[in-house]
Parts: C-alpha cells; structure tokens; sequence
C-alpha cells in the first residue's frame, strides 16, 4: 500500500456531489469550464501582494472614514 | 394652452418622452397621466410578446393609479414629484399587485406576497405608477435558458440579440416605452449592462444608499436596486424617491441623502476627471469602442472637466473578488434548493451557482480582504481626482444563440469591480457600434451620486445619444 498522499485534485463530480448536487453528464463540460475558472480566481485572490495584515472591513456596514478621504483607517 | 390629450410615448419633437419631460407636461396640463399609462400600455400590446418584457402587467391597476393622478392634479393641490409616471419593476422585487417570480421555477412565489419592497413603496409615494414586473434572468444570475416557459428578453436594437442581464425587461421597457422609468438590480452589471446594451441610463449607487429589503437577494454584500431610464435626470429624480436608511435592511446606511436632481449644473467645469480606458481588460475589442470612448472623454473635456489619465489598480484581483463573492453568497441562499431541484433551476443558473462549491472559505475570506485592500488604493485615487470614466463594456450585445457557449466569460463588462468596491457608477449611452449602442461608465466617489449625475447630465446635455430610438413603429 503506498502511504503517499494523493496529489490528485478530487474529480468535479466528487466535490458536487460531497455538497449534494448531481448535474447531468452533459453539463459537466460547462462546469469544468467554471472550475478552472474558480481555481484561477482563488489563485489570482491567494496571490495578491499588500494585504498580508489586511482585515476583511465590513465596509458595507457603515460609512468607513477610509473611503470618504482616502486616508488610513 | 391646448386640452390635454393622449400621448404616445415619443414626444411631438420625435425624441422619447423623459420622465422629467413628462413630469413637466402633466404639470402644465399637456398631457394626463391616463394618457401617459394609456400609451404606456399600447407600447406593451405592441412590443411585450416579441421583445419579453414583462413577466406581469397590471394594465387595470396601473390605468386606475393615473386616473386618481389625475384628479390629484386637477384638485390643484400640490402633488408628489413623479405623480402619474409608469414604472417597471424587476420581477425579483416585490409588489403588492401580484407575485414575484424571480422568473424562476423553484422560487415559492407566495414569498411576501401582498407586500410591497421599501423601494416599491418609496415610488409610490413619490407618485410612480407600477406597470407590471419586468422580466430578468433567473433569480438575477446567467442567460436565457431557451427550454424553460419564459419569455426571452430581446434587444430592441437587434431583436436576435440579448438585452444584456440581469435586469432585462426593466432595459427594453423603457426603449420601448412601456415605462419610463425601471427598477433593476446590480451585483456584477445587471443594471448597467442591460442599461448598456439598450442604450439607456442605469445608476448603481453607492452600496448601503437604497434598501434592499423585499428584494430577492444574489449576492448580500454585492447587491444594489437601482433606477434605469432614458437619462440621467430621470435616474436623478427616482434616486431622490428611493435613497436613504431603512431599518429593515441592515446594510442600508445611516449617510445623509443628497437632491440629485439640484446636483444637476449642467456643467461638468472644474472637476477633475480620471480616465481608464480599461484596454487591458479586453484588449481584442473593435477599435470603434477606443474611438467612441476617446470622443466621449473629449466632451467632457470641452465641457471643462480635466482629464487626467489613470490606471484602476488590482483590475484582475478585483474582478475575481467580485466573482468569489458573488458565487459564495449565492450559493449559501440556493443551496438547499439546488440539491433538491437541480433540473428546475435555468442550466446557466445551476450551473453558476454549482461554481460557488469550487471555493473555500479561505477564499471568500480572502476576497473581502482584497476588497477592503483595494477599497482604500482607489479611496486615494479619488483624493487625484473627483470622478473616473471607463467604457461600460468593451462589446455591444451578444446574440442570443451565442449566449449557451460562451456567457460565463461574460469579457468585455467592465462593472463588477464596482460592485466589489461600492462606488456609485453610472451607465449613458456614448454612441453605436455596428447600429448597436455602447456606453460611458461614470464612477464617483462613495455617497457621492450628485457628482456622478451631474456629469452624466452635463454630458447628455450636449449629446443625444441618450434619445435614440430603433425603427420600431412605437405607436404599435
């Protein structure tokens, strides 16, 4: 038995159907398509230089001194 | 002065009827908001079923409502600002008239029903007249889905294409005139695409500045309702009626409300203007699209503004954040229903949502940092300048037989970045490529809406691109 861990990636179908959704054989391709797509967009995300001490601002929640003068919060 | 009569809903100048055209007209006795709704009607008889405009019309009520505006204005007593104009409002948005649908087949339509949403009654009290609930795509997400028993929003400019998404109906409506004025909604672009791809005028203002409560949520942190209509006056006119705090909404903030209509100088002399023509975002685009850009920032620039050139920062980072939150929130809200009704949801719909399970937690925490990150670098761009320009969209509106293959690129928006932010940007029309309408994207500072409009209104007063109207026999 090898006790290497698997680097595969879980395939499409796995990781939809660990959170209860079944598409059809037809959509899959589409939804290839939108997985590449995320795992780019999570990289791009994960990647971005500056916000290593950067919080998650609920800016929608108020008015944030930041965005009125551009200033530090 | 002549009697009042009937009108259709192009003025006697060959121009369509603006809101605040028409608001003048009822005032002075020209026209009676029954002949107004009665036109209004007419163009829907002759434009609903080929262009899918509405989901619902409420013919009856809406003749009604302007039969009692027009006793309010022969009592002579003083009326409410939009008393008697026609209004659409986005079936993903609630009103007392019948149900809303989300043009969806797994919504549970008895979802506050009999109720109207603050923004809905915030017009009303304005003096709107609802006309019926406009058509979207499904739950405010993807493309048509030609299988499913809804009509197909087409685009008045080109019927074999798309009217842009999702705030559809509410777009070529207002073409059309159906009404003069609509409610959309906006996560990544839905109004300002559709406002684009019709070539009309669509406002996304400042996240928090219109509640949203009795609207059918996509993407919580992400999601604005907003007016579309011919210009930006009109937006004006209905941002009056509908910004301001609401309990009932707890993102909705506390900031004092602007009149957007007495923003409105008619000049844009002494503002400094950013200028990001965004070719890096869609860098194969037709060379006309540079050249309608460049002459739009040219009138600003004859009108007195300074232009001044800028690069948007974290273009990619920002996007993507606006599309890992937009497909987390979403998913969290249909989740159970997506497992339960999967071949009930539109295929781009399911499809979409399903896309939100591709990211972690991480990831979504992620983007609100680079959201927060990217808030503050263009809060200091705006302290260089008092408002940015880009093109709406780098293409004019796709075909609808080319939607199935390639919609989720969507390439060529240029408004999601905006949603991620908050900024208020604003959607004019700035020209035609190939007979299809391009259009100006207006950003401003945060809460600062007077300055968007005021330089959407400065430019469409020395340009007409806003009243353009396609060779559709309007009359019926």
């Amino acid at each position: 038995m090898n006790d290497t861990p698997s680097t595969t990636s879980p395939s499409t179908t796995d990781l939809l159907a660990w959170r209860g959704l079944a598409p059809g054989a037809d959509e899959l391709d589409r939804i290839e398509l939108l997985r590449a797509q995320a795992e780019e967009q999570a990289a791009l995300l994960h990647g971005m230089a500056g916000i290593r001490y950067e919080e998650p601002g609920l800016v929608w929640r108020a008015r944030p001194t930041a965005l009125v003068d551009g200033g530090p919060r | 002065m002549s009697a009042p009569t009937d009108v259709a809903p192009v003025a006697a100048t060959g121009s369509p009827l603006t809101i605040t055209d028409a608001v003048a007209a009822l005032r002075e006795g020209e026209i009676t908001a029954t002949g107004l709704v009665s036109a209004a009607v007419a163009a829907s008889e002759a434009h609903d079923e080929a262009l899918g405009i509405f989901l619902d019309r409420y013919d009856e009520q809406a003749l009604a409502a302007a039969a009692a505006a027009d006793e309010a204005y022969a009592a002579g007593d003083p009326v409410p600002p939009m008393l008697g104009i026609p209004l659409g409002i986005k079936d993903i948005i609630v009103t007392t008239e019948g149900p809303t649908t989300g043009q969806s087949l797994v919504h549970d339509p008895s979802w506050s029903a009999g109720e109207d949403a603050v923004v809905v009654q915030r017009l009303r009290a304005a003096g709107g007249i609802v006309t019926g609930k406009a058509t979207t795509m499904e739950f405010a997400t993807g493309v048509p889905d030609l299988t499913k028993p809804v009509p197909v929003p087409r685009n008045p400019w080109s019927p074999e294409r798309w009217t842009g998404g999702s705030s559809s109906g509410s777009g070529n409506g207002v073409v059309v005139g159906s009404f003069l004025g609509a409610l959309g909604t906006d996560t990544g672009g839905s109004i300002r695409i559709p406002a684009a791809y019709c070539g009309i005028t669509g406002l996304k203002a400042t996240y928090g500045r219109v509640p949203k409560s009795g609207c059918i949520p996509l993407g919580y942190s992400l999601d604005h309702i907003g007016p579309m209509a011919r210009s930006a006056a009109d937006c004006a006119l209905m941002l009056n009626a509908l910004a301001g705090h609401h309990a009932s909404d707890p993102t909705c903030v506390e900031e004092p409300v602007d009149d957007y209509l007495a923003a409105l100088t008619g000049d844009v002399a002494g503002l400094r203007i950013g200028v990001d023509a965004l070719q890096r975002a869609w860098p194969d685009r037709d060379p006309a699209v540079e050249e309608l850009f460049e002459a739009a920032v040219s009138v600003m620039a004859e009108a007195g503004a300074e232009i001044v050139p800028v690069e948007l920062p974290a273009w990619e980072e920002t996007m993507a954040a606006n599309r890992v939150t937009s497909r987390s929130e979403a998913l969290a809200y249909h989740q159970p229903d997506l497992v339960e009704r999967w071949d009930d949801y539109f295929d781009s719909t399911r499809q979409g949502l399903a896309s939100g399970t591709f990211f972690t937690g991480a990831d979504y925490v992620q983007a609100q940092r680079v959201r927060r990150h990217v808030q503050q670098l263009v809060a200091g761009l705006f302290t260089e300048v008092d408002l940015v320009l880009t093109p709406t969209t780098s293409l004019p509106a796709p075909r609808i037989d080319e939607l199935g293959g390639q919609a989720w690129k969507f390439g060529g928006t240029h408004t999601g970045y905006w949603n991620a932010l908050g900024n208020p940007a604003l959607a004019v029309p700035m020209g035609f490529q190939d007979g299809l309408p391009m259009s100006l994207q207006i950003i401003g500072r945060p809460f600062e809406e007077g300055t968007v409009l005021r330089a959407g209104d400065a430019y469409q007063s020395v340009t007409s691109w806003h009243l353009a109207t396609p060779s559709l026999d309007l009359a019926g």
